[in-house]
């Protein structure tokens, strides 16, 4: 039974809430916080994938506990169970032992990347940013202890002055709100369940919902009308259709701007309470106090 | 104001490259000293550096190093340019971008959204 009601909650979590929720204009109107409940049905997946191995593995220890126990039964009430710590403490380490690898490889990569970039850039003191003197047009940020913006001499050039400024203010709403850290957790996710609509869709839309969270703390200093300006100039540059793969990301730019129209969706309440509640759900599920 | 070593790199490169021909550490000084004071004995150290990062290579004329840049500083920006362009999934989060590049067929739609963003701006009277 307590089998049973986890299966549900894992069918619940991990494929039709998440295909029931892409896109939607509610979990946009407060981004951030939307990414948040996208990483609570993450985690709660996760627990809930735990807890079901463990009373796969164990299922008399469990029984009457969870939310079955709490209905009257009629057998004396086994007691209470007592909990294995090594099935927990092993998955949590090895989900630690693939972010640090993950985050690893990004830091490496930005170190690397920020070296060059020191010695090469051009700094634009005034502006917050680094140049790159190279004629295609890109703005793009380095996380991390050590952050960079940076916009390439054909961006400078291609944006008027609202336009940079709306580019640039949108980097710094990645960094300040250390994205890169909210992504790697998706990253993580997606790796290791890759198949899952809750990974696959989360990934992407957790990558959205970031972008239009930096899109909002940019408007904190342009119009939106001047931050859709500037996101029209650089997706649509050179025209120069890219590789498949850049088509696949760019419904995110659309959305964007179409988000930028719209009088934003009242954000549903629900929403700060599922993300606190949904990873701690498949415990109550299968580990409730018996009453 | 006081520099990083990091800056004085920086300059040093961005001398080498535009000059683009060898030069001794005292050229580079003096070329230095035309804007601020700076102590021949750091650029040296940081031109030292530079050459245990292969960023310079240098040979002996006489009993003075003569330094020069290793690559183009078009050739670094171009591998700069290939990493923050590329879009492999497999190395997300480590560049952030303000957005990627789209078809034709979406510019279209794009556009579309472009002007009732604008729209919207002209009724409220945004003017920033």
């Amino acid at each position: 039974m307590t089998l049973a009601l986890l299966a549900l909650h894992l069918l619940l979590v991990g494929v039709l809430l998440p295909r029931r929720l892409a896109g939607s204009p509610r979990l946009q109107s407060r981004p951030a916080l939307g990414a948040a409940v996208w990483l609570a049905l993450m985690a709660s997946f996760g627990t809930g994938l735990l807890l079901a191995a463990h009373h796969l593995v164990a299922p008399l220890g469990h029984e009457p506990a969870g939310l079955v126990g709490l209905l009257p039964h009629l057998e004396p009430a086994v007691a209470p169970h007592a909990h294995d710590w090594w099935a927990p403490v092993a998955a949590a380490g090895a989900v630690a032992a693939v972010t640090a690898v993950l985050a690893a490889r990004a830091a490496l990569a930005r170190r690397r990347h920020r070296e060059t970039l020191d010695l090469v850039a051009t700094r634009d003191r005034g502006r917050r940013l680094l140049v790159l003197e190279d004629p295609r047009p890109a703005v793009y940020c380095l996380p991390g202890r050590r952050a960079r913006v940076v916009a390439t001499r054909g961006a400078v050039d291609l944006l008027d002055e609202r336009g940079l400024a709306a580019a640039v203010a949108h980097e710094h709403g990645h960094l300040h709100g250390r994205h890169h850290l909210v992504l790697l957790a998706a990253d993580t996710f997606a790796l290791l369940l890759g198949r899952l609509p809750l990974a696959r869709l989360g990934r992407t839309e957790v990558a959205l919902l970031l972008e239009m969270a930096a899109d909002d703390a940019a408007l904190a200093r342009v119009t939106p009308g001047e931050l859709a300006g500037a996101l029209y100039a650089l997706a649509t540059a050179g025209s120069g259709a890219g590789p498949a793969g850049i088509a696949a990301a760019s419904t995110g730019v659309l959305a964007r701007v179409r988000r930028l129209a719209r009088t934003p969706a009242p954000p549903a309440p629900a929403y700060r309470l599922a993300a606190l509640a949904a990873p701690l759900l498949p415990y109550l599920l299968a580990c409730a106090p018996h009453p | 104001m006081l520099r990083g070593l990091g800056d004085l790199e920086a300059e040093i490169m961005d001398r080498l490259w535009s000059w683009d021909r060898p030069a001794t550490v005292r050229e580079i000084v003096d070329d230095l000293q035309r804007q601020r004071p700076v102590a021949y004995t750091t650029v040296n150290t940081v031109a030292d550096i530079l050459h245990t990062k292969e960023w310079l290579r240098r040979t002996k004329v006489g009993r003075a190093w003569v330094y020069e840049p290793t690559c183009t500083r078009e050739s670094y920006t171009a591998q700069l340019m290939h990493q923050a362009l590329e879009t492999s999934p497999d190395r997300a989060g480590a560049l952030l971008h303000f957005v990627d590049r789209i078809s034709g067929d979406e510019a279209t739609a794009l556009r579309a959204a472009l002007a009732q963003v604008e729209a919207r701006g002209e009724a409220r009277g945004d003017d920033r």
